[in-house]
């Protein structure tokens, strides 16, 4: 025994064990204050723009106050707001998709926009008719009209917009497909480049554009900010791309840009 | 004197080797990813696999301030301390930066050697062409010299405008941090 405790090579056995030892004892005690999972991209998708053009012609020559019709019953008890406290200021589309107007007559000025599908209230709007739309609540339905009002009354005001708008413009999706499968011939005809604030990006100046370009008859000009496009602020490449990339699925774009430090909208349709 | 020397180096090379092969990677790994995302750049949806003495890290989408910017098929991180490598293979960079540069990246190669102790090195090749990169880690300086190829040479005339051409041909970038 005393043989083999003096032998060479139970001493080296013994040293390497200790140095293995040693090295998974650092190597725990990195393991424990380093972080046990990683990072993720986890950014939520929105492939809907978030931008519906309405016509606001149409609600301000068919000024309205609401009337109520009940299909199935006229009164809802489960529900605080009834919806004959309910104003039907617009509708836009038809009986599969669109858009309707509403306010409550509590504050008529305050109106909100819902598609086909979504809850004002309590209620779903569930379908559009030509001067009416079908609600839903429960299992039960109600109709509420759109009727004219008396002579000198309207209940809707005038529509204020913050920016300078201009008429829609045309234009050609042949013309889009063509820039998004040719990226670099943009580049050809515009310059852009991020505008910061504070180190965080702001917007995207238009440094560069070419004379009778597609992007010169859209309206852009040299020095213009992009700083919003179908009312999601720009305050990121992502921002700018998913834009970009979903391009096709668009109908209608508005633009604004910051023109001689005024907010200036441009609005395309695209077809 | 000399063989006391010598036990101590083998000695040494033994615990290095232990503690490489004992190391964390996969945790040391996460670690560097939260480091990168400070920098905005996170990479995401990749299979991490400790193998003893590397880290094998398979198809991995890297994004940049939240744009997809590429997608890494192989990455192989080797820490030996005396010397380190990460070898990429196969990138297909985003199509958005396609009216840049050509797409596909076939071999990405940066090490750091302790013979070598104030330079990091690297080399990449690609339908781009091939390229030869240095970091200067003391005065944060970083030189590419760019070999480019035909497709470069052709379409990619305004990326190229942005190096300085040397006189065999190539294309040099310099940029100090």
């Amino acid at each position: 025994m005393s043989k083999l405790s003096n032998s060479t090579l139970l001493k080296i056995f013994t040293k390497l064990l200790i140095l293995l030892a040693l090295a998974k004892a650092i190597s725990l005690a990195l393991w424990w204050y380093l972080p046990s999972d990683g990072v993720e991209l986890n950014i939520k998708e929105n492939y809907q723009p978030k931008y519906q053009r309405v016509d606001f012609k149409n609600i301000l020559e068919n000024k309205v106050i609401a009337v109520v019709e009940t299909k199935v019953q006229t009164t809802d008890t489960s529900s605080s707001i009834s919806i004959t406290n309910m104003i039907l200021k617009g509708l836009y589309g038809n009986a599969t998709q669109g858009y309707a107007i509403v306010s409550l007559k509590s504050n008529s000025r305050k109106t909100t926009i819902i598609a086909l599908g979504e809850r004002f209230s309590g209620y779903t709007l569930k379908e559009i008719l030509i001067d009416s739309a079908i609600f839903t609540k429960g299992s039960k339905e109600y109709i509420l009209s759109l009727v004219k009002p008396k002579k000198g009354k309207s209940s809707i005001s005038k529509v204020t917009r913050v920016a300078q708008s201009s008429d829609a413009k045309s234009v050609a999706r042949s013309d889009i497909m063509y820039y998004s499968k040719h990226p670099r011939e943009i580049w050809k005809d515009i310059s852009i480049t991020e505008v910061k604030e504070y180190g965080k990006i702001k917007g995207f100046k238009v440094i560069k554009i070419r004379e009778n370009s597609k992007f010169a008859s859209l309206g852009l000009k040299r020095g213009d900010v992009i700083i919003r496009a179908n009312n999601v602020d720009l305050k990121s490449y992502r921002d700018a791309l998913n834009i970009y990339k979903n391009i096709s699925k668009i109908e209608t774009m508005q633009i604004v840009v910051m023109r001689n430090n005024q907010e200036v909208e441009l609005v395309y349709e695209i077809n | 004197m000399v063989k006391k020397l010598s036990i101590f180096l083998v000695y040494a090379l033994f615990f290095m080797a232990a503690f490489i092969y004992f190391t964390p990677k996969i945790s040391i790994y996460y670690f560097l990813e939260k480091e990168l995302q400070k920098q905005g750049v996170v990479i995401s949806a990749e299979e991490a696999v400790d193998s003893g003495f590397s880290l094998q890290l398979s198809h991995a989408n890297i994004s940049y301030k939240g744009v997809d910017s590429a997608k890494v098929a192989n990455l192989e991180v080797n820490i030996f301390e005396l010397y380190n490598s990460v070898n990429v293979q196969d990138i297909l960079l985003s199509s958005a930066a396609e009216s840049f540069v050509p797409l596909r990246v076939n071999t990405i190669d940066v090490s750091y050697s302790v013979l070598n102790p104030l330079h990091v090195t690297g080399s990449a090749q690609g339908e781009f062409g091939s390229l030869e990169m240095e970091y200067t880690i003391l005065e944060n300086l970083v030189q590419i010299t760019l070999e480019p190829s035909k497709l470069m040479l052709k379409n990619y005339k305004s990326t190229l405008g942005n190096l300085v051409k040397s006189e065999d041909g190539g294309y040099s970038y310099v940029k100090t941090f």
